[in-house]
């Protein structure tokens, strides 16, 4: 499995897209964090900001826009290879095909909490900058510490290993980057709309990406059961794609 | 470290690719893997190697790929064309390679100079040639120096003196004891780079042997007599194989001396007596004749 999980490291690591789409994920929530950050200090209370002239959003509005950048990096762990023939190197490598699939999803994990870390701080720092430049000093997010900040990474992660799944079960980069953003911000806002209308509150505990969203947005249990649901849903992509990697060929 | 290959078989659909198709990769000589276009030679190459899933089994030293220690100890691959990263740097290509024997960075840059790349190894080889694009690949196999090698097509887009190089590399590494099997439509080029053949066609095993062993079940002898009539009839009589070429007779079956011999106790006169040795060419469209997936209509 180390053999797996170094050539997944150098394979990660050496291409330039990867810290291209990182540095992405960092700085454009942090841009438009530390811009609504400022526009809303700069509006006060009385144009409808937060009583004592701070504000940003909170992580909830941004992560999903860091994780949809990063979602490429978790497609690209199967959709490089298939798209170049480079998995059958990668198998006649290792032909255990198992360990391989494992050590894919470990190794982007890693990655994408460092990202996800990176990405949170810089989005705290640049709520406070946004403050501190509208003249309302420098607030800082609490939702990005304690059990809070952990499901915040973790909503990250899912979110790009979600990614993963999808394009090891099509073989196609493309769809596996464009599906989970495509179903984050199209299809289930509008299933939710009309489950709202229709009142099946169950749905919030249904949709993967709208429960990790709240997984972030709420607090206590109830925060972690979103999570949860949103973990199963990457189980329920990941165990097919497993098993059709180790069967079909490559 | 010979590859055994035992009653290999996949099917596409309706289409049986490879068919109960059993050999031997011997250690020491370059073997040479031949069969028209959709022979069925790369599907049987990723069946060897677990690539693709089919019927049965393939040993490298004994046991299938997947239980030795270091698979890329054991063989080495190239089976496409430009099997890299557009985006990734040859150097960083190989690195990526060395990880499941832990090969210290001196080996790759050895294998890049073996290879002419060194000075190209920081780029990225998107705008890599086909010869370079080859290059690269044949470096990689090589990488952990394994002990049997596995090359799809590896002189598509040579110049001939990458093709010399090749042929003389290919040699030299089955000469120290290795297994090296090579796919290629280059006739030409296989008779001089390898010493034994397996030729498939629609997936079955058409030949297996030396050249020499092939070409020469395929050879005949050329004659030309005062009575070509008469010698036929000679010829016949003794079990040979005889068919009319415009004024002499191509025997098969039977040898230059007992041909002589043949016609003098007869009292047939003989003007012309010699061998004539099929090429590999002539032996590989012999064997696959009627076994081409892909057939050309006729040229006009």
């Amino acid at each position: 499995m180390s053999g797996e999980l170094r050539y997944e490291w150098v394979r990660i690591s050496t291409v330039r897209s990867t810290w291209a789409l990182i540095g992405m994920a960092m700085l454009v929530p942090a841009g438009l964090a530390l811009f609504v950050s400022w526009l809303v200090g700069s509006l006060g209370p009385d144009a409808g900001g937060p009583p004592d002239g701070s504000g940003g959003g909170g992580l909830a509005g941004f992560l999903p826009l860091t994780a949809a950048v990063l979602c490429a990096i978790g497609a690209a762990a199967f959709g490089q290879e298939y798209r170049h023939g480079l998995i059958r190197i990668t198998l006649a490598t290792f032909p255990r095909r198992t360990p391989v699939f494992i050590a894919k999803v470990l190794m982007v994990a890693i990655v994408i909490v460092v990202a996800a870390i990176l990405a949170i701080a810089t989005i705290v720092l640049a709520q406070a900058l946004g403050g501190v430049i509208a003249g309302t000093g420098a607030t800082w997010d609490e939702t990005a510490w304690g059990a809070s900040g952990v499901r915040a990474v973790l909503y990250v992660v899912l979110f790009v290993l979600i990614a993963l799944a999808i394009t090891a079960l099509t073989r196609n980069q493309p769809v596996g980057i464009i599906a989970p953003i495509v179903l984050a911000v199209l299809i289930e806002p509008i299933v939710g709309a009309i489950a709202f209308v229709q009142g099946w509150t169950w749905i919030d505990w249904v949709l993967p990406f709208s429960g990790g969203a709240a997984a972030v947005s709420t607090e206590g249990a109830e925060a972690w059961g979103h999570l949860a649901v949103f973990g199963v849903w990457f189980l329920i992509i990941a165990i097919p794609a497993w098993i059709l990697f180790v069967r079909r060929d490559a | 470290m010979a590859i055994s290959v035992e009653h290999l078989g996949k099917s596409f659909g309706s289409l049986r690719a490879v068919d109960d198709l059993s050999f031997t990769v011997p250690d020491g000589v370059v073997t040479g893997f031949l069969g028209p276009n959709g022979a069925g030679k790369s599907t049987t190459m990723r069946l060897m190697l677990g690539l693709d899933r089919g019927e049965g089994r393939t040993d490298f030293d004994g046991k299938p790929l997947r239980d030795h220690a270091h698979p890329s100890r054991v063989v080495g691959t190239h089976l496409d064309a430009r099997p890299f990263l557009p985006g990734r740097t040859a150097r960083d290509h190989l690195r990526m390679l060395a990880t499941e024997a832990q090969l210290p960075a001196s080996r790759i840059d050895h294998v890049l100079a073996m290879v002419g790349l060194t000075d190209v190894a920081d780029e990225r080889p998107k705008n890599f040639s086909l010869g370079m694009a080859q290059r690269l690949g044949l470096a990689g196999a090589v990488l952990a120096e394994p002990q049997a090698l596995m090359l799809d097509e590896p002189a598509n887009g040579l110049d001939p003196q990458s093709i010399q190089w090749l042929r003389e590399f290919l040699r030299h590494y089955a000469a120290e004891g290795r297994a090296v099997l090579v796919s290629s439509h280059l006739l030409s080029e296989m008779q001089l780079m390898a010493d034994h053949v397996v030729v498939i066609a629609r997936g079955r095993l058409v030949a297996d042997g030396t050249i020499d062993e092939l070409v020469s079940q395929r050879s005949d002898v050329i004659v030309r007599s005062t009575d070509a009539a008469r010698l036929a009839g000679l010829l016949r009589a003794a079990g040979g194989g005889v068919t009319d070429e415009a004024d002499a007779l191509a025997v098969t079956g039977l040898t230059t001396d007992e041909i002589g011999r043949l016609a003098f106790d007869g009292g047939v006169a003989v003007l012309e007596l010699a061998t004539r040795k099929a090429s590999l060419e002539e032996t590989f469209m012999q064997l696959t004749g009627d076994g081409q997936q892909f057939a050309f209509g006729e040229a006009s």
